[in-house]
């Protein structure tokens, strides 16, 4: 670990410390929905953005996780960390399955393998109503934390995700800026070259696929605790195509880029749905359009394009490899 | 009763899958030919439909109204359609398709809010232009669906004989498959692929024309078939037209089958299940076939 | 609701404008007038499926909430105050309805919500109503708000699904011939109309031949009514709302599926559909309804109040809107407008100055009794203090010479039941 990484890692608990300090309970409650599904936006950025493979499923991760951990609690009297701990373990064997069947194809095969395994599981979710309620959802009552703190209170509920969810996120970006990292965008480069160098691309894929899967359904997971409540709606292919949205919009490649991508999407689909009412979703369609067309590299790149300019002398052009695209 | 019932599904399940390969069709001259994903594709078959109905209350005439509609849908559909691709495909043409997945998207909220704000979120109801019922396999059946399906049949075939019996048609085949050396050959290209995007478009439009008297005009009508479109359109391979109405066909005969033992939902699951191992029997195939693009 | 395409479009911009520019003047609801001399105001939100599958009830319910706030602003406000409405759109979504509770708790500071028509949303919200401590106001009728999903802080404000399928129980199912098939929409609302309405058949001697529940969005319904044999029964009882529902009509009549048969439903089937839009398989249907479509069907007591009531929502004597010729949706919108007076008489009855009285406030709730006037045009009603749940008079409507007419109503009295729970046991 780096003095950056350190610094980094103090600098994002710091932040989450003071928030409640100058922010009130909604944005509180506001930003641990933004970290949780900022999570989700990262599992893309992993896949794609630096490994270049694009899921159109991966709703079915966050869902599986969900449902995991509500299962767990309503039906096997669970613990949060047991809680969490099956719903990582889960989509972890699940993405090991897609990823062994669907690592071999290219493009847009495998985007399709992702596709109607998203759908499945969302069929699945909806047909099973004796398992998972359907549409209807499962409300249930989170257990408490450490066996004392209950996760009805709101700071209680505020620090516990928010904390995990920075960990979590730290963790993400001290594996992308690490050896495995750069094996990642090796292989979103050009990954026939990295097989002549003797790299065991399936595998490394499969192992991208995997951790990407597992952050999808870990944020599923927290979700589900945090708001007490899943459902087959968690599963769908409309959440599968907003978290891609997060994550080109902010930025693929980069780590703050799908943090920034989720954040300012959800929270702006907040304000303008509460003061534009009658026609928030052109205007949220609008900011999708214009932000990809006109921000190249994202939100992330435009603000490295910014940093760039600034830094004294020479501004590099905007950097493609910033949203994953192969250069 | 049970060998019956089982001819009525599959009919059925046929029926449909002609509605289904015209906008798969419609969908893959898009995808398959110009490689943009247009998530709003479904949104622009809402459209079509929600013409269909606002003709029929214009000219208080359902048969006028459905054959105007057959006329105008398309057309208007696709002036839509050619907005819709030099505000948000264009733009990103030269980039990876995911890119056009975003701006579809985006597109897709704007356009489903659009027709929500102008027709509202209650359905409304469209008469279908013929109201005869055949007796059939022991039921009655509206011949109107017959007719859905025959309209949707002509419609591919005029198209597989423009695509593959004319010169534009050769055009679009050229672009398709090498834009440089076909601009080389001084076609078109950028026009051609305009084209294809609007062709594209006034099929969905037509698609939602034939099912609105029967499936009802609704703003968001589009979420529910548009991934059966994606569907088919991936599994039968890109840009083939015969092979697309094959795998609307056989996808919609399994779950009508299916359906007969096990739940629609179950039946659904197995079918994508089915359609999945499909994909992956064919990977050698494909893998040569990205080895050489 | 919906004015032609360029008077809408203007409207919207306005609003959006309006609100934009932060100006407290939600034209009318907040007089300038009375800003002055009234104390703090009372917020109080509300969650509408404006946009989504539901959006008929959303939309409808938005309008008779302004509605209803605006005559209190105008008529002395509550006890001298003001209310200051915040309206948020939950997409009939029950995650993003979940945020939005919390968000107009949290962050607009609203003390009373007032709730969807989504049962889906209903069920799930009610902890977050406990854990805010803020009164939820369902307008859903799945049985379980008021049963084992609920507690202390919700009140359903319209009859639920039991006690309407047990009003036509009373008039109709005994009128109709005895063989039954029941066609559900797969989640909780219809799986509870179906099995209330089964208990209701058996208990008349009636004979249960199938039932067949179908996913919701479910686009073709031709391979389920492949399966059903209409030759087998003479009443077909239909547990779908709105776009299914009708869809469902249209689809099961062109099929040849409804001759000779008798359709039996809620209203929601008819929602926002004109008596044409059903289609001719709806002829001589039943259903169990809220509130009468026309006027003429309002029982006299209550005519000045229906009167003044359409008016406000800006609804005519056949139950069209006005403006646009669509629709209302009456039988649910009504819930949605005496919420806001129910709210209005339990706090002038308890006294209730601000977040702090809210157990004063339940316990008025608990037990309140209204009589037919403007705040209550549709009648009478009390709300059973151990379950949260009104009872209030039930119509039955038929469609008869292509009208859609009352038939004859049942009085509250008859539509009680042991209640499942007693949410006094909680604390507050």
């Amino acid at each position: 670990m780096t003095r950056a990484h350190k610094l980094t890692l103090l600098g994002g608990l710091v932040l989450v410390l003071l928030l409640p300090h100058v922010a009130g309970a909604f944005a509180r409650a506001l930003t641990v929905e933004l970290l949780i599904y900022s999570m989700f936006a990262l599992s893309i950025g992993i896949l794609y953005g630096h490994t270049g493979m694009m899921s159109f499923g991966h709703a079915g991760f966050f869902g599986v996780g969900a449902y995991a951990a509500a299962l767990m609690i309503t039906k096997l009297d669970a613990g949060l960390a047991t809680a969490l701990l099956a719903a990582v373990g889960s989509t972890a064997i699940l993405a090991i399955l897609v990823a062994a069947v669907a690592v071999q194809l290219k493009g847009h095969y495998f985007a399709l393998i992702t596709l109607i395994v998203g759908l499945v599981l969302y069929y699945l979710g909806t047909g099973w109503r004796s398992l998972t309620n359907a549409e209807d959802g499962i409300s249930f009552a989170r257990p408490e934390l450490f066996g004392t703190y209950a996760l009805g209170d709101p700071m209680v509920s505020y620090y516990f995700f928010s904390i995990l969810a920075i960990l979590v996120i730290f963790f993400v970006w001290f594996l992308l800026t690490s050896p495995l990292g750069r094996l990642f965008r090796g292989l979103r480069e050009n990954d026939d070259r990295a097989r002549y160098l003797g790299y065991p691309v399936a595998r490394l894929k499969m192992l991208s696929f995997t951790i990407s899967g597992m952050l999808a359904g870990l944020s599923g997971g927290m979700y589900a605790l945090f708001s007490g409540y899943v459902s087959s709606e968690f599963l769908s292919w409309i959440l599968s195509g907003e978290a891609v949205m997060w994550a080109m919009v902010g930025g693929a490649g980069s780590l703050i880029g799908p943090i920034l991508g989720a954040s300012l999407l959800i929270w702006g689909r907040e304000v303008l749905s509460s003061y534009l009412i009658d026609i928030y979703p052109i205007l949220v369609g609008s900011i999708m359009i214009v932000s990809v067309i006109f921000l190249r590299g994202g939100l992330a790149g435009a603000f490295q394009q910014i940093r760039d300019a600034c830094a004294a002398r020479r501004a590099p052009a905007p950097d493609a490899a910033a949203n994953g695209e192969p250069t | 009763m049970g060998l019956e019932a089982l001819a009525f599904q599959i009919l059925n399940a046929v029926v449909w899958a002609w509605v289904l390969a015209l906008l798969a069709l419609g969908l893959t001259l898009i995808f398959g030919y110009l490689d943009i994903i247009n998530v709003a594709h479904g949104t622009l078959y809402a459209i079509g439909a929600a013409i269909s109905w606002w003709l029929v209350q214009a000219t208080q005439s359902p048969q006028g109204g459905f054959l105007l509609a057959l006329l105008v849908a398309p057309l208007a559909v696709a002036l839509i359609g050619l907005a819709a691709y030099h505000l948000t495909i264009r733009p990103i043409m030269a980039r990876p398709p995911i890119y056009s997945l975003v701006t579809t998207f985006g597109l897709m909220f704007i356009l489903q809010h659009a027709l929500f704000l102008i027709i509202g979120g209650a359905p409304r109801s469209a008469e279908m232009p013929i109201s005869t019922l055949i007796p059939i396999l022991g039921r009655t059946y509206p011949l109107y669906r017959f007719v859905m399906a025959g309209v949707a049949a002509a419609i591919i075939l005029a198209l597989w004989v423009f695509l593959h019996r004319s010169t534009y048609g050769t055009w679009i085949q050229a672009v398709q498959q090498n834009r440089s050396v076909a601009t080389a050959m001084g076609i078109p290209a950028r026009q051609v692929v305009a084209v294809v995007f609007c062709l594209g478009s006034a099929l969905a439009g037509i698609a939602g024309v034939l099912a609105a008297p029967v499936l009802q005009v609704r703003y968001d009508m589009g979420i529910d078939i548009i991934m059966d479109a994606f569907i088919v359109v991936i599994a039968a391979g890109f840009g083939n037209l015969f092979g697309t109405v094959i795998v609307a066909m056989v996808y919609q005969i399994i779950q009508a089958v299916l359906a007969m033992m096990i739940t629609p939902l179950q039946a659904k699951v197995l079918a994508l299940l089915a359609v999945l191992v499909w994909v992956l029997m064919r990977r050698k195939g494909l893998l040569e076939r990205e080895r050489l693009a | 609701m919906h004015n032609s395409i360029k008077n809408h479009s203007r409207r919207t911009l306005l609003q959006a404008t309006a609100r934009l520019a932060g100006a407290a003047t939600l034209a009318g609801i907040y007089p300038p007038a009375l800003l002055a001399q009234s104390g703090k105001p009372i917020h109080i939100g509300c969650t509408h499926d404006l946009t989504g599958t539901l959006s008929m009830d959303g939309t409808w319910n938005d309008v008779a909430v302004k509605a209803a706030v605006k005559w209190v602003n105008t008529h002395g406000g509550i006890g001298g105050r003001l209310i200051e409405l915040h309206t948020e759109d939950t997409e009939t979504n029950t995650q993003t309805a979940l945020r939005k509770f919390r968000s107009l708790v949290l962050d607009r500071g609203v003390d009373f919500v007032v709730g969807a028509t989504h049962s889906g949303h209903n069920i799930a919200s009610a902890p977050v109503a406990k854990e805010l401590k803020t009164p939820y106001f369902a307008s859903g009728t799945a049985l379980e708000t008021t049963t084992d999903k609920g507690n202390r802080w919700i009140f359903r404000g319209v009859n639920n699904i039991r006690q309407q399928m047990k009003a036509m129980a009373l008039v109709a199912l005994k009128e109709l011939k005895p063989r039954y098939y029941f066609v559900g929409a797969d989640y909780a609302w219809g799986r509870s109309l179906v099995k209330e309405t089964k208990t209701y058949v058996s208990a008349e001697g009636g004979q249960i031949i199938g039932e067949t529940f179908i996913p919701l969005g479910t686009a073709d319904f031709a391979p389920y009514l492949n399966n059903i044999d209409p030759r087998s029964f003479d009443t077909l009882v239909v547990g779908m709302t709105g776009g299914d529902a009708v869809r469902f009509l249209r689809q099961a009549y062109s099929m040849g599926l409804l001759n000779n048969i008798t359709v039996v439903g809620n209203i929601a089937v008819t929602s926002g559909s004109s008596v044409p839009d059903l289609g001719p398989g709806a002829k001589g249907s039943w259903y169990t309804t809220m509130y009468p479509r026309r006027s003429a069907d309002v029982p006299d007591a209550l005519k000045e109040f229906d009167e003044a009531y359409r008016s406000a929502i800006g609804v005519d004597g056949e139950g069209v809107e006005k403006a646009t010729g669509r629709v209302a949706n009456l039988p649910y919108s009504f819930v949605a407008w005496q919420a806001i007076f129910q709210i209005k008489q339990a706090i002038e009855q308890s006294g209730w100055g601000s977040r702090a009285d809210h157990p004063k406030f339940i316990e008025a709730m608990e037990g309140l009794v209204g009589k037919g006037s403007i705040g209550y045009p549709q009648g009478d009603f009390r709300f059973r203090p151990e379950d949260h749940q009104i009872v209030h008079r039930q119509y039955i409507e038929t469609i008869r010479d292509d009208r859609l007419q009352v038939v004859t109503y049942v009085e509250p009295d008859q539509l009680g039941y042991p209640p499942e729970v007693d949410y006094r046991t909680e604390a507050l």
